[in-house]
């Protein structure tokens, strides 16, 4: 079984059975089958991993290949969320800096207070509107788009699913 | 034209179509995922066409129109000569989908070949919209909707 170019399984990942294809048109596993009925949009990979005694490298195996088969949609991660990385939210400060100089640290500060978040622990989810909201705090709609843009190269690469 | 202009919506986990619609309800140029239903896109381009126009009578500025249906959402972004037209997955981040927006279509703008191109195209004009006539639910709802969009 070649899942070399699959995605990485997450144990707090939730999947359904997708509606565009049925289990019944391609030829399982057991195990697979196995995983398949325990399918309910509700439990996480390691809930199904601890149900069935199947290590990460078998949940790995058997969700990439179902994935790949296009049998299963991502519901969404658990409530164990990604958190961004503390040099990432100094890099988005460092280029608001350039922008509105030293009060940058203090307008990161406000917005995460108005957004209620924490810096220590800001889950990627709101990134992208952390971003967007800071770059109102820049005057000019030209330089305003520079930052969104400089931002963007940060972190469009992060996992947002 | 989509690939070459919006590099990061076409490659984007979650994002099914991205098209662009001209004044007219035209569909003028287009992305879909593998195995989705293109023919779809030019009804979406007409409700595009319909909605803005309907709101530039209606005195109401829309900057974005964000719509969500059972598994996915469809996000439109009005410019001066065309729409911008997301069809994606309700697990996309719509802070994220603005901003990859924002930042292509101002590169696209900017492009020379783009603006000779769209210097070809239609305006905006009352006539594009269907010449219906609101009854007071529809009024309702679209003002509703601006003033949802005006936050």
């Amino acid at each position: 079984m070649d899942n070399k170019k699959s995605s990485p399984i997450r144990p707090d990942m939730i999947f359904k059975l997708s509606n565009r294809r049925s289990p019944q048109e391609v030829k399982l596993k057991s195990l697979e089958w196995a995983v398949i009925t325990q399918l309910n949009g509700e439990k996480t990979v390691a809930q199904i991993g601890e149900i069935l005694a199947l290590n990460q490298e078998e949940l790995q195996d058997i969700f990439g290949r179902l994935i790949q088969e296009g049998l299963l949609e991502l519901v969404n991660h658990s409530s164990t969320t990604q958190v961004v990385p503390q040099h990432l939210l100094k890099e988005i400060e460092y280029i608001l800096t350039l922008y509105v100089g030293p009060i940058a640290a203090i307008l990161v500060d406000d917005v995460l207070s108005e957004m209620k978040l924490e810096r220590k622990s800001v889950e990627v989810r709101y990134l992208p509107f952390l971003v967007e909201r800071l770059s109102y705090e820049i005057t000019s709609p030209e330089k305003q788009l520079k930052f969104q843009r400089e931002a963007l190269e940060i972190i469009r690469d992060l996992d947002y699913a | 034209m989509i690939e070459q202009h919006f590099p990061q919506l076409v490659g984007r986990k979650g994002v099914s179509a991205v098209m662009l619609c001209d004044t007219r309800g035209g569909v003028r140029g287009y992305w879909v995922k593998p195995k989705m239903n293109n023919e779809v896109l030019g009804e979406i381009c007409e409700q595009f066409v319909h909605v803005f126009s309907l709101a530039n009578q209606l005195g109401y500025e829309i900057e974005e129109l964000v719509v969500p249906f059972e598994k996915g959402l469809i996000y439109a972004r009005p410019a001066e000569k065309f729409i911008l037209g997301v069809v994606a997955r309700l697990n996309l981040d719509v802070s994220l989908l603005r901003l990859i927006v924002n930042v292509h279509l101002a590169d696209f703008l900017q492009d020379k070949k783009v603006q000779r191109m769209l210097k070809k195209w239609p305006e905006w004009s009352p006539a594009n919209s269907s010449p219906i006539k609101l009854d007071e639910i529809e009024v309702q709802l679209i003002q509703r909707m601006t003033e949802a969009s005006r936050g």
